[in-house]
């Protein structure tokens, strides 16, 4: 899951530094990510992943780090 | 109901304690000097003096740091009284307050503490610098930073408008975290006097709102780190910040759309008694006037009562909550423009003059403040962005 979230993240998230440069838990806000940048990656991570994300995991919390985003995507996709 | 804002009566009859005492304010001391202000676009400044007197500036401050334990919601209510006699006063009112509230939330180091206790005990007013020339309203970046230099720290910002900067013993701001931080990397600092100088670049002789006093300013300021927040600015902003901020502009639009409509029902009120036996025409614009106006209290006590019954709970961040908020800015900043033009119709020539009772000179201009002071553009624009997320409506 890691390199596809990392592959997302790389074409939606616009940060200022190469993703590959980050750790998994390195704050993808304090890299430059912008609300605007997060509503669309979420919208990638829902068709990438064919899941939904309720209202209640839209909080900036969720989409902090690659660690955060693959904790959800787990909770949303138990199998995985 | 009492002690809350209430969403059918206007503040004259819901007499929550908080609100009456604002009301009292704004007969006596604010109300009186409103046109002045306006014309001379200064500061309110025996207006904030009666506020202080009366501790209203900490009023959100818990008790046990002095302050006057009250909800938003009951704020919400002075702001509203205040902005019946006069918005430039209820507009520092709410500035000041939007900065406690987020004080009271997210200042929780020891010197964010001890400066809740000195906000009360001096009854100290904090400004606000977010906006940024260069980035405008767009608060969730920065283009300052705060630097290292040796000894300390320093924040130099060109600010859009800082509302009655020249008179606040501090001024909140945000900034890049450091140096090399990215514009999204964002913590707020409380600038205080002496450390802090601001040096005016633009002046506030504007339509409306003419006593905030938001001229443009260079800031600089030594920052002591314990005036930094703990958290990041993005946390403070979604976790009450925005929701505060909205709440708390929107009572001002409501006071205002009220002092207009109470002109309107006058008006309408001596016609009727001049004409016994038959309702005048304006009656009928009135009666539409009157759902606009119950539409524009109820759209606030909704939200302010609602802020208060989230005050601990995660609901206050949820994307449904954020979004609701930024409509009732966006719908009572349009309600004052749409009812302090539909008082004038009613009230006519006598509306469209200065100086006679029934003038609606200020409301109107201050009303179309309203829109702008933070843009309603950009709130639809972000509310339209949270759409493509959110899964209900
Ligand atoms: C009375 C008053 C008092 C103020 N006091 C203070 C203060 O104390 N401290 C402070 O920091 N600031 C203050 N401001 C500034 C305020 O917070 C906003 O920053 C400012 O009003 C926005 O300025 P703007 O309209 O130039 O910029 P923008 O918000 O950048 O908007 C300009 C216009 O561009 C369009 N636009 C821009 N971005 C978008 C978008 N993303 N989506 C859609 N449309 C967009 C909109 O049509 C908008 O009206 C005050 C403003 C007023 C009117």
């Amino acid at each position: 899951m890691n390199p596809e979230i990392r592959k997302l993240i790389a074409e939606h998230a616009r940060l200022a530094v190469d993703v590959g440069t980050l750790a998994d838990d390195a704050s993808l806000y304090e890299a430059g990510m912008t609300s605007h940048a997060t509503v669309n990656l979420m919208l990638a991570l829902e068709a990438g992943f064919d899941v939904e994300f309720p209202d209640s995991m839209l909080k900036r919390s969720v989409f902090e780090s690659v660690t955060t985003i693959t904790a959800a995507l787990a909770e949303l996709q138990p199998q995985v | 109901m009492s002690e809350l804002l209430s969403g059918l009566t206007g503040p004259a009859e819901s007499t929550g304690p908080l609100e009456s005492v604002a009301w009292k304010i704004g007969v006596d001391v604010a109300g009186p000097v409103a046109d002045e202000v306006d014309r001379e676009s200064r500061f309110p400044r025996e207006a904030v003096e009666e506020l202080k007197r009366a501790g209203l500036l900490s009023a959100l401050i818990p008790e046990q740091l002095g302050g006057g334990g009250a909800t938003l919601a009951e704020v919400a209510g002075a702001v509203r009284a205040l902005a019946s006699h006069c918005t430039a006063s209820a507009l520092v009112l709410a500035m000041h307050s939007i900065e406690v509230s987020n004080l009271v939330r997210h200042g929780t180091s020891k010197p964010l503490q001890e400066l809740q206790a000195e906000i009360a005990s001096k009854q100290l007013l904090i400004a606000n610098a977010n906006s940024e020339v260069g980035i405008g309203g767009d608060v969730g970046r920065s283009i300052c930073a705060v630097e290292p230099t040796d000894g300390g720290m320093t924040l130099e910002k060109q600010c859009l408008a800082i509302s009655y900067g020249e008179h606040a013993d501090a001024v909140v701001a945000t900034a890049r975290r450091a140096p090399d931080s990215e514009q999204t990397d964002q913590v707020q600092v409380i600038c205080r006097r002496p450390d802090l100088t601001l040096e005016q670049t633009s002046d506030w002789d504007a339509l409306g709102l003419r006593g905030t006093c938001s001229n443009g300013f260079r800031l600089v300021a030594k920052v002591d780190a314990g005036m930094i927040y703990p958290v990041p600015f993005a946390t403070i902003a979604s976790n009450g910040g925005i929701q505060a901020s909205t709440i708390l502009l929107s009572s001002a639009w409501v006071g205002l759309s009220e002092a207009a409509a109470a002109k309107a029902h006058e008006y309408v009120r001596a016609a009727a008694r001049r004409s016994i036996g038959t309702i005048p025409p304006a009656a009928g614009h009135l009666a539409v006037l009157a759902t606009e106006l119950q539409q524009s209290r109820g759209l606030l006590a909704t939200a302010a009562n609602a802020f208060t019954a989230f005050e601990a709970s995660p609901e206050m961040e949820s994307p449904g909550f954020l979004a609701s908020v930024r409509n009732v800015k966006v719908s009572t900043s349009e309600l004052a423009v749409r009812i302090t033009t539909g008082a004038l119709s009613i009230c006519g020539i006598a509306g469209f003059k200065r100086g006679t009772p029934f003038t609606l000179d200020r409301q109107i201009r201050d009303a179309h403040g309203s829109v702008v002071m933070v843009s309603n553009e950009r709130y639809l624009r972000a509310n339209a962005e949270m759409l493509l997320a959110r899964k209900h409506l």
